[in-house]
């Protein structure tokens, strides 16, 4: 045991990596090593029916590389694996007549992930069908919403790559910096807003002039 | 015509990029329970356009990072709700992101069953004579077509020629 700890110790990332592959049943599924029934695959991604289907045309969606979570994945091969699992969705919802779908992904054990591939879950609902996966509904008071969001506010700014503008701690500079892009937009929308008006105008008139003249003319 | 998730978009967004918006869940499963949505009202799944729905996946994923750096989450759960059927509780077609510790008491998963070979047999050739005719997607946004200005001038010119007040203006005696 200590041996093989030492040995993964010295292993290449390479090496880890398929070491991985080999002991992933999942990625053995994508190279067609370990039969299953598959029912979709693109250069990206292999969609499977689950052997323990929560129901009938349960799917599950993977991408064919090795990753354990949604974070570790490109952005391509995210927005890939959402993509497909609403064409897979609809699917089947035509194929089986579901009345809708659950699509489902854990990440992290404490998520209820099984298994170390990253499997998206595509599961045609029936009402009554007792197939669980509800989500509880509880009471939250406005107050703490509101404090919740000011609290992840600036943490979700970081993850999109956004500056928190705060406002006790932001220094002038910041602000001016920002101030002219912000006031050139909105000269750019004022230029729009007045174009259009022109147009407005200009359409207006003539027609307006036209009836004058021809209420004139008649008289 | 009101959707309390359009309001709610609309009223407190964690994140907005013009085509999904993020907020906050006023009925959480867990604290920190987000929600991310197509700013556009679809009803159902198959309304949202590829494009818009790679972005939720992504937006979800990048909620769910914060998730794990901000509230110090063991793990998350995406999850959609398509249709009455699956619990979908608002018009509208939302991704749920729940934030998950050890032993919180949650459980999102279902009973798995076992079907025998024929039945799974008989679903997967179902699953697969439709799934044949999944083909290209629409991963990108489809450009605005050029050249509107013009357009709307023509359109002008010939609502001069047959404009409908002048003609109905003609007629009075």
């Amino acid at each position: 045991m200590a041996d093989e700890l030492e040995e993964l110790k010295n292993m290449s990332p390479e090496q880890l990596r398929e070491l991985q592959k080999k002991q992933c049943i999942f990625c053995r599924i994508t190279e067609g090593k370990v039969q299953a029934r598959k029912v979709y695959e693109d250069e990206y991604s292999v969609a499977v029916l689950d052997i323990n289907p929560g129901t009938p045309g349960h799917m599950l969606l993977m991408p064919k590389e090795h990753y354990s979570i949604l974070p570790q994945l490109p952005e391509e091969l995210i927005a890939h694996l959402g993509i497909v699992a609403k064409h897979l969705s609809q699917a089947a919802l035509r194929a089986l007549k579901a009345q809708g779908t659950t699509i489902f992904a854990a990440n992290g054990l404490a998520a209820g992930q099984r298994a170390s591939h990253l499997l998206v879950h595509i599961i045609p609902r029936m009402e009554g069908d007792g197939a669980g996966i509800l989500l509880p509904e509880k009471e939250i008071s406005e107050k703490d919403a509101r404090n919740l969001r000011d609290q992840l506010q600036p943490i979700v700014n970081r993850a999109f790559g956004k500056e928190t503008v705060e406002k006790k701690h932001t220094p002038e500079i910041k602000r001016q910096e920002k101030a002219p892009e912000k006031k050139a937009e909105t000269e750019k929308q004022q230029e729009k807003a007045e174009q259009k008006k022109d147009d407005k105008n200009e359409r207006r008139k003539p027609n307006l002039d036209e009836i004058a003249d021809f209420l004139g003319g008649k008289r | 015509m009101s959707c309390k998730l359009c309001d709610l978009l609309k009223e407190a967004p964690l994140y907005d990029d013009g085509e999904v918006t993020a907020v906050v869940s006023e009925t959480p499963a867990a604290p920190g329970h987000l929600i991310v949505a197509p700013k556009t009202h679809h009803v159902i799944l198959e309304q949202v356009p590829d494009w818009v729905m790679g972005k939720l996946f992504t937006v979800a994923n990048k909620l769910s990072i914060a998730l794990f750096e901000g509230l110090g989450a063991q793990g998350t759960n995406l999850l959609i709700q398509n249709g009455a059927a699956a619990g979908q509780g608002a018009p509208h077609v939302s991704v749920n992101i729940v934030p998950r510790q050890e032993n919180d008491g949650l459980n999102l998963l279902w009973q798995p069953r076992q079907l025998s070979e024929e039945e799974m047999s008989t679903v997967e050739l179902k699953l697969k004579q439709e799934i044949k005719s999944i083909g290209s997607f629409d991963k990108e946004k489809p450009k605005p077509k050029e050249e509107p200005k013009p357009d709307v001038k023509k359109e002008y010119k010939l609502s001069e020629e047959e404009n409908y007040l002048i003609k109905s203006l003609r007629r009075i005696p």
